[in-house]
């Protein structure tokens, strides 16, 4: 199971079903915070990783390989597009309104109560954090977590969200800033000790040496 | 840029400022963490920087439902593998049908008389809400169930059979010691010698020593007070094992898979067979941990101060509710609970 991602990928376009299940066990917790991220629901997150993987397998002859890390962005760009055309199909199967179909596609529901918040900060202080992540939109919300959670480089967020990447620069660099403007001071305070706390450890370790 | 021109914004764009933030020790954090030391002057803005790229890293992946991930896959091999339509029998193939479904039939009479040979009568002992039981085994080991707990044994033991049980909930095991040459590797010991708990997707092989093993909806752990103990995870495709020492916690859970393994005061983990907890300048720490660990509460403390108080004392209860405000008056603390979060405060 220690396969490199890419290595694993090979094996399942080769065909190999054991490669296959190892993919989708290792993608899957990954893949499905995302897909509930995007779209707040359980089902239609299950039902589109479904999808993909279905398609994955049916089309593994026709993909190419993929460079060591790019397997799990390229999971979650193709989950993306999946999601959005489910969503896109569903508004359509309801009789929904067009343009609020275009909305909930283009504009996935990106709550902000998913981000859980060091254990460390009160309640109130946590209400606050929260409702600073509500000050960004959706774009911006999904931008911030998929650095900060999922840790991937700008190059990736720009490939996944469909932007050039000096834009996913951008987009989490005002997401900051507006996270910046919106965190009372207490909050601050109180991260602010924490990495006191943490540069006073390291310069004792430092200064035993 | 410039890094001595670095404003805040440009510490929390900097990618390798990001790993810094992420883990300290990494190549990044280290030489961060130099260059931070030789230029105070930008300590400030770096600090307030990392406070906000470190709260935003707090973000966790929710916890996935049990088993989902099992379900899932199923559903997706049956998607992919239709299951071909029966074919419509003509009247010459209708005999070889019907001798079709007999020989299944003659197949699947003799596959469960095989399984009885091979699986002998079982005996079920379970406890209840609020309810102990001990349970003395035929090899004279002896198990003390935790509430809503079962343990499945075969119902007859010979001196040659496997010693072997299933658990789900929580039990103490005191397993007595058979071996009677040392062994090295106690995994590959004979069935016989060896004293094996099946909990979850755990195979938790001993010789002869004292532990316990909770395994809830989720999660899975073991507890170790003295001796051995080798701690095995096998799923459809992986093998994962471990050899756990004495003071030792692995863990497992359905979010978290693969075995982890973290040190703690076991004798505080053992506490509830004896109906006491007994604290020698314990802080506050550990019994945050335990009570997370234990009775799945969300614990905080208001000021990271008061985990460093300690505790004296033996408090004569193990049930969450009476523990805390047991612990609140030693400690002279207030307790707030709201459903599983607890949180500390300062009294008033």
């Amino acid at each position: 199971m220690s396969l490199p991602d890419n290595s694993l990928w090979e094996n399942v376009l080769a065909g190999d079903e054991r490669a296959f299940e190892a993919l989708f066990r290792q993608q899957y917790p990954a893949l499905y915070g995302y897909g509930l991220r995007l779209t707040g629901d359980e089902e239609m997150a299950k039902d589109g990783i479904q999808e993909l993987f279905q398609r994955l397998w049916q089309r593994r002859a026709r993909l190419g390989q993929l460079a060591e890390g790019a397997v799990r962005p390229y999971l979650f760009k193709a989950l993306r597009h999946q999601l959005a055309n489910d969503a896109r199909a569903h508004t359509r199967r309801a009789g929904w309104h067009t343009a609020y179909a275009a909305e909930l596609a283009a504009d996935f529901h990106y709550s902000p109560e998913d981000f859980l918040i060091a254990q460390e900060l009160s309640e109130a202080q946590r209400v606050q954090l929260l409702q600073a992540l509500a000050q960004l939109s959706n774009r911006q919300r999904e931008a911030i977590y998929l650095k900060f959670f999922d840790g991937f480089a700008y190059d990736r967020i720009a490939d996944i969200m469909g932007l050039n990447p000096q834009s996913a620069r951008n987009l989490i660099y005002q997401s900051l800033h507006v996270l910046r403007q919106h965190l009372p001071p207490a909050v601050w305070l109180l991260l602010l000790s924490q990495w006191a706390l943490q540069v006073r450890l390291f310069f004792n370790v430092f200064t035993n040496n | 840029m410039e890094l001595t021109r670095y404003s805040v914004d440009d510490f929390l764009l900097d990618e390798s400022f990001q790993a810094y933030v992420a883990d300290a020790e990494s190549a990044a954090g280290l030489a961060w963490q130099v260059w931070l030391r030789e230029h105070p002057a930008k300590q400030a803005e770096a600090a307030e920087a990392h406070a906000l790229v470190r709260a935003l890293h707090q973000a966790r992946r929710p916890a996935l439902p049990p088993r989902l991930v099992d379900t899932e896959f199923q559903r997706l091999q049956e998607a992919i593998r239709p299951v071909p339509a029966w074919p419509r029998l003509r009247s010459q193939r209708r005999v070889r049908g019907v001798v079709g479904v007999l020989s299944a039939l003659l197949l699947l009479f003799l596959g469960v008389s095989w399984w009885r040979g091979q699986h002998p009568p079982t005996v079920r002992y379970a406890t209840g809400a609020g309810q102990h039981r001990t349970v003395r085994l035929p090899d004279g080991s002896v198990v003390v169930l935790n509430a809503n707990s079962t343990l499945t044994t075969a119902a007859h033991w010979t001196a040659s059979s496997a010693r072997e049980v299933w658990l789900t909930g929580e039990g103490y095991f005191q397993v007595k010691h058979l071996a009677t040459k040392p062994v090295a590797d106690i995994a590959a010991a004979p069935a016989a010698v060896k004293f094996v708990v099946h909990a979850a997707d755990l195979d938790i092989a001993v010789l002869g020593t004292q532990f316990d093993v909770n395994s809830q909806d989720s999660t899975t752990k073991v507890v170790l007070a003295s001796g051995k103990v080798a701690v095995a995870r096998r799923t459809w495709l992986t093998r994962e094992s471990l050899l756990m020492q004495p003071g030792d916690l692995v863990e497992t859970s359905t979010a978290r898979p693969q075995l982890s393994r973290r040190q703690v005061p076991s004798a505080l983990y053992l506490a509830w067979t004896k109906g006491f907890f007994e604290f020698h300048q314990t802080p506050l720490r550990d019994i945050v941990q335990l009570l997370r660990d234990t009775y799945a509460l969300r614990v905080s403390a208001a000021d990271p101060a008061m985990l460093s108080q300690q505790v004296s004392g033996a408090v004569a209860v193990t049930k969450a509710e009476l523990l805390l405000p047991a612990l609140a008056e030693i400690l002279d603390l207030r307790v707030v609970r709201t459903g599983d979060a607890v949180r500390f405060e300062r009294a008033r």
